[in-house]
């Protein structure tokens, strides 16, 4: 009986060890814990990855891009909003800051704010079209080849060491550069949450927004 | 405040980090008891480390699934740690200081030099941090470790006697015809698999304080086995759930606030202890 008993214990032992391997190893695209800076970097790219490829390119003399990815395809930051945004049509409609916002990152903690920007990078179809509002840091980058400016709200975690951000493309009453803030000035954007492509990437915008106090 | 945290429970990745969070605590404070009798208080430092070396090399040479290099070189560095001791030329200590800083400067350091992500000081960050890794969960994940919580506690349930006579007397289990090496082995897997899965929770730096506190705490309260166990995993529990309530609620780093939470559970069952004169 006892002999029994034992040999039923080990081979539920190999079962759940064996069981525990395999489901282990077949944890989803990224089951590491290299954070939401490496998940976002997937198929679509956060307004974090546009400016820190362009930093190191810049770094690198500007020759090539280190990524090997192609960052911009398309021609100034105006005419990307003219891109083939799925929300575009909506846009007018709904954009009203006034109005309540689908979004709205403004009232949540640091932390939680962090991890619903990286939502919106890693699920951009369950956001499109939404009213987002989003405080931050504001960011330019500069593609020195295409002459495009990217405009960006950035938000960093709770451990400071990782950022998450969403360009942003103001409404045309907007005037460069004297309506825009300064680089590094805190600000509050409010916009239509849309994709649009450039090479093969998908990146996240908020078109027609607007800056609100 | 009540409000704001219903608020935040209505988001899918909170209640999957609650989830996680709350499962790895059980499952890391089962092992913990053991772990800390058998001396081996600094194994999921060390593991974690390895953990984040085969990280790193699984993130240069750009596999899918880091997983399938990270658990195997975790698991067999869980084997070889949990098996010196014994006729071994470096003993258990040294051999666990040596894997552990070993592996994190080799990480680091063919991160550095071959990494082809845009933002290495952010990746290295959360991973020996956590950072936000908990609250980016999907729902198959959430499943996975699920599971694995579940698979953790039949095995330390199904053998607890065996773990039991393994940890406080290996020579006189062994002279009861006890497989004590079968069970450290068996010991050393699941301590991996947690390990790995701990990565997600508070980071590859952090992960030991999972393992310690609660048992630690749980010492200065009861002296058996069974109550040491029970209440160590309740305690895990408890600090898990109220690291990440807070750490949601007020914006705090998810991995230091559980360990904070961890930190101050073990500061009150001291003074306890003590009140009780143990």
């Amino acid at each position: 009986m006892t002999g029994t008993k034992r040999i039923m214990k080990k081979a539920v032992c190999v079962l759940l060890c064996a069981g525990m391997m395999a489901v282990t190893a077949g944890c989803g695209n990224n089951p590491d814990g290299a954070g939401a800076a490496n998940r976002s970097a997937g198929k679509t790219a956060g307004v974090e990855e546009v400016l820190q490829a362009g930093i190191e390119k810049n770094n690198a003399g500007g020759a090539e891009n280190p990524d090997g990815t192609e960052q911009t395809t398309g021609g100034e930051s105006a005419s990307r909003a003219e891109d083939t945004g799925k929300a575009a049509d909506i846009t007018a409609a709904k954009m009203d800051p006034a109005l309540t916002p689908d979004v709205d990152l403004t009232k949540l903690s640091s932390t939680m704010v962090y991890s619903e920007v990286f939502n919106m990078m890693s699920k951009p179809d369950d956001y499109l079209g939404k009213t987002v509002k989003m405080d931050g840091q504001y960011t330019v980058y500069h593609d020195d080849i295409t002459g495009a400016d990217y405009y960006a709200c950035i938000i960093q975690d709770a451990t400071a060491c990782c950022a998450q951000g969403i360009e942003f493309i103001l409404k045309e009453d907007y005037a460069y550069p004297d309506d825009y803030p300064q680089e590094g000035e805190e600000i509050v954007v409010v916009g239509v949450y849309d994709t649009y492509m450039e090479g093969e990437y998908q990146y996240c915008t908020l078109r027609d927004a607007v800056l609100v106090d | 405040m009540i409000e704001t945290l219903m608020m935040y429970l209505q988001y899918p990745f909170v209640r999957y980090a609650i989830i996680v969070g709350v499962l790895i605590a059980l499952c890391s404070s089962l092992l913990g008891v053991t772990l800390v009798l058998k001396r081996f208080s600094f194994i999921g430092d060390g593991l974690s480390h390895v953990a984040f070396g085969a990280m790193a090399i699984a993130s240069v040479v750009n596999l899918t699934n880091k997983m399938v290099l990270v658990l195997p070189i975790t698991v067999i560095s869980a084997v070889l740690l949990l098996r010196t001791g014994q006729n071994t030329r470096i003993k258990g200590d040294a051999a666990i200081a040596m894997i552990s800083v070993g592996a994190l400067a080799f990480g680091y350091l063919i991160m550095n030099l071959f990494s082809t992500s845009s933002n290495l000081s952010g990746d290295v960050c959360s991973t020996l941090f956590g950072s936000t890794s908990i609250l980016t969960l999907t729902s198959k994940e959430v499943w996975i470790c699920t599971v694995l919580s579940v698979v953790v506690v039949i095995v330390f349930v199904l053998f607890y006697h065996k773990i039991f006579a393994v940890t406080f007397d290996e020579t006189f289990a062994k002279a009861t015809g006890v497989n004590a090496n079968a069970y450290n082995l068996l010991i050393a897997i699941v301590i991996a698999v947690i390990i790995v899965l701990a990565m997600n929770l508070v980071g590859s730096l952090l992960i030991s304080a999972l393992v310690i506190f609660p048992a630690l705490s749980a010492m200065r309260l009861f002296k058996n086995f069974r109550q040491v166990t029970v209440a160590s995993a309740v305690i895990s529990v408890i600090c898990a759930l109220l690291g990440l309530v807070v750490s949601i609620w007020q914006g705090t780093p998810v991995g230091s606030t559980i360990v904070a939470a961890d930190v101050a559970a073990f500061g009150i069952c001291y003074l306890a202890g003590r009140l009780q004169g143990r």
